[in-house]
């Protein structure tokens, strides 16, 4: 038995590269809302941070739905996804809420670069323009309904798990909040990235608004691993044997201590705690810690995709 | 390996690491079947044995068994001749209808058989240990005992030809 | 109050009133349709494997392959062999069938996206239909019998259907039943008292696999009662 090849997997890591797509995009609206809504305002467009945001979310959304659609035994009878539901399935009320979240999505970053678009329109294409300030006049619902949707996406990446219930640690109450706030994490994660690499001021207040919003997320973060870890060894049954041969020694066992627990967990703790108390924030230290956060969370999907099917009932 | 297995009880004591196997395969065909096809038959050591006077249509000895290598005689499984054929012998006889009892026959081919590797072999060996004769499934006299080549529908037939319920 | 905010509000109100609306009517719905069906339903097949009279010789899965045209490498139905217990010579092994238990409460059914996996009103048997399924592949990770594959030819998910496309429509027991040599196989018919099936239930201890997860489960099996006994 390796780490990546046992008796009954069925999902592999494009899987979990999907998970962690999906995620990172809603994570990315999340913050991008909620910067906008809290510190920008009306001038959030030119913020490189909001930019980074609105090219993050559809490019990794996009991206993720590829991967999933290329990973079906018959990827181009994708559509019949589309066209027939199933009220029972988390993945066909998944695909619904990405569906409506990418209208949303577009309708949110036409709403709020309106301004900027119709400046370089200069009165060209009237229908562009109108509707831009028809989506700016209704820019509130949309942003509304998108963080309700974002925050459905975020969770459904662990719901889309949790519904199988043959395997005790992925049949587990905690995992869709543990996927989300991981997902909000690496959305945070990846806005930082881009927005510095896109020249935003590593020491700006958006970088700040996120990282004080970071480290409470990282400590919550942690207790829910933890909870969900206890939960399952105190459960006891193939509970137990799972939560104990994902945790134990070999692959898994290291790629979640060191990478998900110290890469990308402990040391984003501990940069963010050390750029709170230092005077300013330069542009490796949010880099780096945002890469790390980023890894941690890849990491973190792939641990619990593969060691979740490693133990059935 | 699965066909090489089934000779493997004859020699129960070597264990080779898998690198030595090609090598081990060609020792066993070249030292197996060359004087097999080489010579007819019936020059063969075993087949000289006074036994064939008499035994000329079936008693002849083909396949791994009359390898001169394994200095088999009639003798080694049959038994001492006695006063066959003039008076009710105790010559072992190899069938599944035999006088002879199938834990008798067994243990004739247990001698040299190993019963955990013929158990590795295909685990039917262990359910039937003393409850049927070998020759019910398997021909040692033959060139090539056929029951080695079946397929898994044939086997699986094998199985009903004494298990059907009616 | 604002004009942006009200919107807002008057937004979010209608989603969730309207999301709120659609899962009462949906589960009032889903509890009327669930209660019928099983009232109703005058034909749910099911299926004994009576684990004594199993031999491990394999008939049922290659009468499978035959008439069901499973390809190489993947089965439908899977004899799981464990043993040898006890001392050489007296030797025996204990036979476990491994195959769709047409749940009640399938797993494979809810989680399917598209409707490809459904419950058969008529019969109770959990099928696949090959048109609609576009290979998410996540009923084989739902399902906790792990008896669900893909099949190489047509790229669908595959398992037991009880021969419903082959032998039943020809009013035959499935391939399985017929070749089984020593009837360790007995199918039928669970709402029909007089059926063996019926009989065979009501006479011999069963156990049925995984029950606590609330699958219900329509494969029972009789467990072998020879040799030691395992913890």
């Amino acid at each position: 038995m390796s780490a990546f090849h046992f008796d009954g997997l069925v999902w592999h890591w494009p899987i979990a590269i999907y998970l962690f797509l999906a995620g990172l995009s809603a994570g990315a609206v999340f913050f991008g809302i909620l910067l906008k809504h809290f510190k920008l305002g009306k001038k959030a467009y030119q913020s490189r941070f909001i930019q980074a945001a609105a090219l993050i979310a559809p490019v990794t959304v996009c991206a993720g739905l590829g991967i999933l659609v290329l990973d079906l035994t018959k990827p181009l009878d994708f559509w019949k996804i589309l066209v027939f539901y199933n009220s029972t399935s988390v993945m066909s009320m998944g695909v619904l809420v990405l569906m409506v979240y990418q209208l949303m999505l577009f309708a949110w970053i036409g709403a709020i670069f309106c301004t900027p678009i119709v400046q370089w329109c200069e009165g060209r294409w009237g229908l562009v323009t109108r509707g831009l300030i028809k989506l700016q006049q209704w820019e509130d619902v949309i942003t509304g309904v998108l963080l309700i949707l974002s925050l459905s996406l975020g969770a459904y990446t662990g719901f889309l798990l949790s519904a199988l219930i043959g395997f005790p640690l992925l049949n587990n109450p905690v995992l869709p909040v543990l996927f989300l706030v991981s997902g909000l994490t690496s959305g945070a994660a990846a806005t930082l990235l881009v927005g510095v690499l896109l020249k935003g001021n590593p020491n700006g207040i958006e970088v700040r608004f996120i990282h004080g919003i970071e480290i409470p997320m990282i400590l919550i973060e942690m207790a829910i691993l933890f909870t969900f870890f206890a939960g399952l060894i105190l459960s006891g049954g193939q509970s137990q044997v799972a939560a104990f041969n994902a945790l134990g020694e070999g692959f898994w066992g290291w790629i979640f201590w060191g990478g998900v627990v110290g890469l990308g967990l402990t040391l984003p703790l501990a940069f963010n705690l050390w750029m709170k108390v230092s005077a300013d924030r330069k542009f490796a230290y949010v880099a780096v810690t945002a890469s790390f956060s980023l890894v941690g969370v890849l990491l973190l999907r792939n641990f619990i995709l593969y060691t979740g099917q490693m133990t059935g009932t | 390996m699965s066909r090489l297995s089934r000779y493997w009880p004859v020699f129960p004591t070597i264990e080779l690491p898998t690198i030595l196997l090609p090598s081990f395969i060609y020792l066993v065909v070249a030292g197996a079947s060359f004087p097999v096809s080489a010579q007819p038959n019936e020059s063969l050591a075993i087949n000289q044995s006074s036994c064939m006077k008499c035994h000329k249509r079936n008693g002849a000895m083909f396949g791994l068994h009359a390898n001169t290598a394994l200095a088999i005689q009639c003798q080694s499984c049959h038994g001492q001749r006695g006063k066959h054929p003039r008076k009710g012998s105790n010559i072992r006889r190899f069938t599944s209808d035999s006088a002879t009892p199938a834990t008798e026959q067994a243990g004739t081919c247990l001698e040299c058989h190993d019963h955990e590797t013929l158990a590795m072999a295909d685990w039917t060996h262990n359910v039937h240990a003393d409850k049927i004769s070998c020759a019910s499934c398997h021909q040692l006299h033959v060139e090539y005992d056929p029951i080695l080549g079946i397929t898994t529908k044939e086997r699986s037939q094998l199985c009903r030809g004494c298990h059907l319920v009616k | 109050m604002d004009i942006s905010k009200r919107h807002f509000l008057t937004g979010c109100g209608t989603l969730i009133a309207g999301i709120s609306i659609y899962s009462v009517a949906k589960e009032l719905a889903g509890s009327e349709a669930g209660a019928s069906v099983d009232q109703t339903q005058t034909i749910k097949y099911a299926m004994v494997h009576d684990e004594n009279l199993c031999i491990g010789c394999n008939a049922c899965e290659q009468a499978c392959r035959d008439v069901n045209n499973v390809p190489d490498g993947v089965s439908r139905v899977v004899i799981n062999r464990t043993g040898p217990f006890g001392e050489y010579p007296d030797q025996s092994y204990r036979f476990s069938r491994k195959s769709c238990q047409h749940c009640e409460d399938a797993p494979c059914v809810k989680v399917c996206p598209t409707g490809a996996a459904y419950i058969d009103p008529d019969t109770g048997i959990v099928g696949v239909n090959q048109d609609k399924c576009v290979g998410c592949q996540y009923c084989i990770a739902a399902c906790p019998y792990q008896v669900r594959f893909i099949n190489p030819v047509t790229q669908t998910a595959d398992k037991c259907d009880f021969c419903r496309e082959t032998q039943l429509k020809q009013g035959k027991q499935p391939a399985c039943v017929e070749a089984c040599p020593t009837h360790a196989l007995v199918f039928g018919n669970i709402r029909d008292p007089e059926s063996e099936l019926v009989k065979t239930l009501k006479s011999k201890p069963t156990y049925r696999a995984k029950t606590d997860l609330g699958t219900r489960p329509k494969l029972f099996h009789v467990p072998t009662i020879d040799g030691e006994i395992v913890l």
